[in-house]
């Protein structure tokens, strides 16, 4: 599955603390504010430069050391948890 | 029927169009003329709604419109390097200390306790959101705003930034200071904003960039008793020591 950030969704790094905030119309869809841990604000990195779940699977292996199963399966919760959450929309959806 | 008058809140003008009478007689010490421009700072259909979403309870009145007033006007002083930040802002040795935490949690009794204790020495620059400018030499300036909170402890006097403490109620009294990076979310919280735009978001995040990493931010775990407010000036007073150390060795 891909995905798309919701537009008015914005990620701000400070003081080493990622955080995901709502903006214009995304305020009516998600929580205001949310804290990404490190390895997320990274995969939120990649998926704003506009990067496919397949591209993201081999970056994310190579950074992380890990298999690219492994990679598939942790980037397919954490994109599907933000889903969820309305911060994400999958790509066949309507905005 | 509505109202229309320019504020000056840190020296920075603010156009602003009341439904309520009484708001207008709240902002009387910061309105400097009448104001007859289309542009005026309103609460619009589209804050009310935010506030009946927040709020089902409550009907639209004279303190609802008031405390939309308080983020529209922060966000409005954004671009000018300010901000109005929910806290206690208290003076003490010609400095400013900002005593946050979400309403309830017991800023004023701190305030109270540390009056009761320490006098004159402390006085109030505004017993709720005081607007911070960040200024171009780096200082954090603290002034008083219309928005008192209920008890309507409110100064004349203006002070630089000297440190941020927020306060958590708990059954022991404790106090330690808190890494730049733990800082940002309780202090983000306390920031009056819509944030309705990503620029806004952004230009909210700079300065409170500028905030937590120039002067200490404390989390003070405490009981509300005058004994936690002991401990919160003696903070303070080692603070204040500090500086006036580092000062001399410049």
């Amino acid at each position: 599955m891909n995905y798309k950030i919701r537009d008015g969704i914005v990620m701000e790094t400070i003081c080493g603390t990622s955080l995901l905030i709502a903006t214009l119309e995304a305020t009516k869809y998600c929580p205001y504010v949310m804290q990404l841990n490190e390895a997320s604000a990274y995969i939120w990195r990649m998926l704003f430069d506009g990067k496919s779940m397949e591209e993201m699977t081999v970056l994310a292996a190579r950074d992380f050391e890990i298999t690219e199963e492994e990679a598939r399966e942790t980037l397919n919760s954490f994109l599907q948890g933000l889903a969820e959450q309305n911060y994400l929309i999958a790509k066949n959806e309507v905005n | 029927m509505s109202f229309q008058y320019t504020l000056q809140l840190s020296g920075q003008p603010v156009h602003c169009r009341f439904e309520f009478a009484r708001n207008v007689q709240l902002c009387s010490k910061f309105i400097v003329s009448r104001y007859e421009g289309a542009d005026a700072l309103r609460v619009t259909a589209a804050e009310r709604q935010i506030y009946h979403a927040a709020y089902s309870d409550k009907p639209w009145s004279r303190e609802a419109e008031s405390k939309l007033f308080i983020m529209l006007v922060s966000d409005a002083l954004l671009p000018h390097q300010r901000l109005i930040f929910h806290s206690v802002a208290i003076l003490w040795h010609e400095k400013a200390w900002l005593i946050t935490a979400p309403s309830g949690t017991g800023k004023t009794t701190q305030y109270r306790n540390l009056k009761r204790l320490y006098g004159e020495e402390v006085q109030v620059i505004c017993g709720d959101n005081p607007v911070l400018h960040f200024q171009e030499d780096g200082v954090i300036m603290v002034y008083p705003s219309p928005w008192n909170g209920k008890e309507k402890f409110g100064g004349n006097a203006a002070a630089p930034l000297a440190g941020i403490v927020w306060l958590e109620q708990g059954p022991e009294n404790k106090i330690e200071r808190l890494a730049p990076k733990d800082a940002v979310i309780p202090v983000f919280h306390e920031m009056n904003t819509f944030s309705r735009t990503p620029e806004l978001v952004d230009q909210l995040f700079r300065l409170e960039e500028k905030m937590i990493t120039s002067v200490p931010v404390w989390k003070f775990e405490n009981t509300g008793t005058t004994k936690s407010s002991e401990l919160l000036m003696k903070c303070l007073m080692d603070c204040d020591e500090m500086e006036q150390y580092h000062e001399l060795q410049d």
